[in-house]
């Protein structure tokens, strides 16, 4: 739902009203990642290692790019349990993190819908030319 | 020392225990079992094993903490009552029951607890001896009955796998056919006892009962059962599942929240605000948030609790009516249960910063980030509204405005020992949900969403409090809206007629075929083949012999003469 409100002409509806150029949440990227990036991307690096997550016992869904700050925020209210209300700061590092990435994931979903409006359109004007 | 005073201290002690025991087990991530041999026939043992968790520990220090303070409340509220010994012994067998349901992680000890609770329930509701009374415990037993048979199944079907134990089985055997029925049939249990729709009209029933067990049983133990089993058991429910148990809790959280806007018993009211929280938990539940589902549980058990003791406070002081059209302007007698009340109330409609805030905001945000359907979206957001709506409704009747009641009254705080049980549980009310907020989460939600979406619960909000003002607003030469749409608001006061459906609509043609069979069978012809027929065919074949008897000298000289005849003839 999170995306049906917001700015409406680029919002969820368009999966009903413009289903051929709009992504939909689960799908996965269709584009070449190195699209249009003739000098490359710059690969994002995972700076918690899999021991660390491991013996923090982080569940699967939370060993993401953001987890080193998690890591840093569980062992805080480790330190200071049970006042885990002073490791707000780790708390406020590591949602900002995860923000970030919440942003960059949404990038992504924009390239996405903008690479299949250009192909649509390309095809549109073959089409007419035809 | 008296009953009360007893269990109240030995419940405070073991729930600061089971606090402290929650805190530990969280930090260090612990789950313990702890298994021990019941039986041993030949080679077949039976093993008896316990679950102890954070979960486990923090629910059960809830219960204990809210029971403590009811059974204090209770002494005074229930003090002109000879059996005081009795419903003491009713309630805290009851709390041990919800006890021994929190830690099994066994279908067989979940039912017997779940079977503690439903027995002691209907005891609990049929406490007051009148005609309302046991229609209300006979619905609440029978309706709760669906769910116990239907745990029954569950346990029958679950010997496919060998063992009662489920936790072992959630994750592995997710998608199995024979886990999918397991998991229908414990949604089926849990619809029961939290009330869900087409199960909901026992929960308004069941506030025939004494008002203290009102705030036990409806804030954190008889009702979260349901919840709390599908906590445990979230893990196998497949995606159909989910969606089935979304659709039914937010049927359930609109109708029950339209309800209790055009209510007018008090405790009705906030039965019927329960039946909306629990909605709203199996909402976010079927999302597959169940650790949310589990915090809202425990916020709404605080507040509620709190609620219900306040309701009682003012039945107690205004000579046990219930009718909130008699109240009126009753913050200038009470003013400390007023407090109470409203503190709850705004807790409960998710005011900041209040336990219900945290809970409740944090669902409304993970609902917003999630991907739904609009329906879903809407009618979340219009219960939330709902929620204020009734709650502000509520305070209007009751405590502003004119005083409605008999000219003759002693309406005043005089309480004392009710006073003190509430004022135990005001300090959690306000502070335990960013408490446990920072304690129950290790990770984070965090959450994203435009400034719209962010603010629309507080919009809700406000919408809420200006309709429930404009639907409850009376005065002289002023049209009520609710007045004035009378049918509409006597539907939907009466949960869109379900207490008829469930009770006349279903046994309607049942009880006229039974009539039918009753005069035709029963009355009918087994009597006329049955008892009756072969009484006449064995009085008129004894009378037979007895002519046969009456005449045998006849007889015997009749055949002599006969026998004669034939030898003289030969």
């Amino acid at each position: 739902m999170g995306a049906a409100f917001g700015y409406f002409p680029e919002s969820g509806f368009n999966l009903y009203f413009h289903p051929e150029v709009t992504p939909g949440p689960n799908e996965k990227p269709t584009f070449d990642p190195l699209l249009g990036f003739e000098n490359g991307r710059k690969e994002r690096v995972m700076i918690a290692t899999e021991e660390e997550m491991r013996s923090a016992k982080i569940p699967l869904e939370h060993r993401d790019y953001c987890a080193h700050h998690l890591l840093k925020y569980l062992s805080c209210r480790k330190d200071n349990w049970p006042w885990a209300v002073n490791c707000e700061h780790e708390k406020h590092v590591y949602s900002h993190c995860k923000y970030e990435d919440y942003v960059i994931r949404m990038k992504e979903y924009e390239r996405e819908r903008r690479l299949r409006v250009r192909e649509y359109n390309k095809k549109q004007h073959e089409i007419a030319a035809a | 020392m008296h009953i009360c005073l007893i269990f109240s201290g030995l419940f405070l002690f073991w729930s600061t225990v089971f606090f402290l025991f929650s805190i530990y087990f969280i930090v260090e991530g612990l789950t313990w079992f702890l298994e021990f041999n019941l039986l041993m026939i030949n080679s077949s043992s039976i093993v008896m094993t316990l679950l102890f968790d954070w979960m486990t520990f923090l629910f059960m220090s809830f219960v204990l903490f809210i029971s403590s303070m009811v059974i204090f409340y209770s002494r005074e509220y229930m003090a002109s009552d000879i059996f005081i010994n009795r419903f003491i012994m009713l309630v805290v067998m009851f709390v041990f029951s919800m006890m021994f349901l929190i830690v099994s992680p066994n279908l067989i000890s979940i039912l017997l607890g779940w079977d503690g609770l439903g027995l002691v329930s209907y005891c609990l509701v049929i406490y007051y001896q009148n005609v309302k009374s046991f229609n209300a415990g006979m619905l609440t037993a029978l309706s709760n009955r669906i769910g116990d048979v239907a745990l029954l199944m569950a346990i029958a079907w679950m010997v496919n796998y060998g063992s009662w134990n489920y936790v072992f089985y959630l994750f592995q055997l997710k998608g199995d056919s024979y886990m999918n029925v397991i998991s229908y049939l414990v949604v089926l249990a849990a619809l029961t006892k939290s009330a869900q729709i087409p199960f909901s009209s026992w929960l308004p029933a069941a506030m025939a009962a004494p008002t203290p067990v009102s705030s036990l049983v409806h804030s954190s133990t008889l009702v979260t059962a349901g919840v709390y089993l599908l906590i445990r058991f979230n893990f196998c429910f497949n995606e159909w599942l989910m969606y089935f148990l979304l659709f039914i809790s937010s049927m359930t959280m609109f109708m029950s929240g339209l309800g209790a806007s055009f209510e007018f018993d008090l405790k009705k009211i906030i039965a019927l605000s329960t039946l909306s929280q629990l909605g709203l938990m199996m909402m976010i539940l079927s999302l597959g948030s169940y650790e949310l589902a589990f915090f809202h549980l425990l916020t709404h058990a605080l507040f509620k609790a709190l609620l219900f003791m306040c309701a009682g406070n003012i039945i107690h002081s205004v000579g046990d009516f219930q009718d909130i059209r008699y109240m009126g302007g009753l913050v200038k007698f009470l003013p400390l249960t007023c407090v109470y009340f409203n503190i709850s109330n705004l807790s409960l409609c998710g005011l900041p910063f209040l336990s219900g805030f945290y809970s409740k905001d944090l669902v409304a945000e993970i609902m917003s980030m999630g991907y739904l359907s609009f329906y879903i979206y809407l009618i979340f957001y219009v219960s939330i509204g709902l929620t204020v709506c009734y709650s502000f409704r509520l305070v209007y009747y009751s405590f502003v405005g004119s005083f409605n009641f008999l000219s003759l009254n002693s309406v005043y705080e005089g309480s004392v020992m009710m006073i003190k049980g509430m004022g135990g549980l005001i300090f959690l009310v306000i502070f335990m949900g960013s408490s446990l907020s920072w304690i129950i989460f290790p990770y984070p939600y965090v959450i994203i969403l435009p400034l719209f979406m962010k603010i629309l619960t507080l919009l809700m909000v406000i919408l809420g409090a200006w309709i429930g003002y404009e639907l409850s607003k009376f005065f002289i030469s002023y049209d009520s809206l609710s007045l004035k749409n009378y049918s509409l608001s006597w539907f939907l006061s009466n949960m869109w007629n379900m207490p008829v459906i469930s009770t006349l609509g279903i046994n309607y043609y049942p009880i006229i075929g039974g009539s039918f069979l009753y005069k035709s069978l029963d009355q009918g012809w087994s009597e006329v083949l049955g008892s009756q027929g072969i009484y006449s065919v064995i009085v008129s074949g004894s009378k037979i012999s007895q002519i046969f008897m009456n005449n045998s000298i006849k007889i015997f000289f009749v055949l002599m003469i006969v026998w004669l005849m034939i030898i003289f003839m030969i």
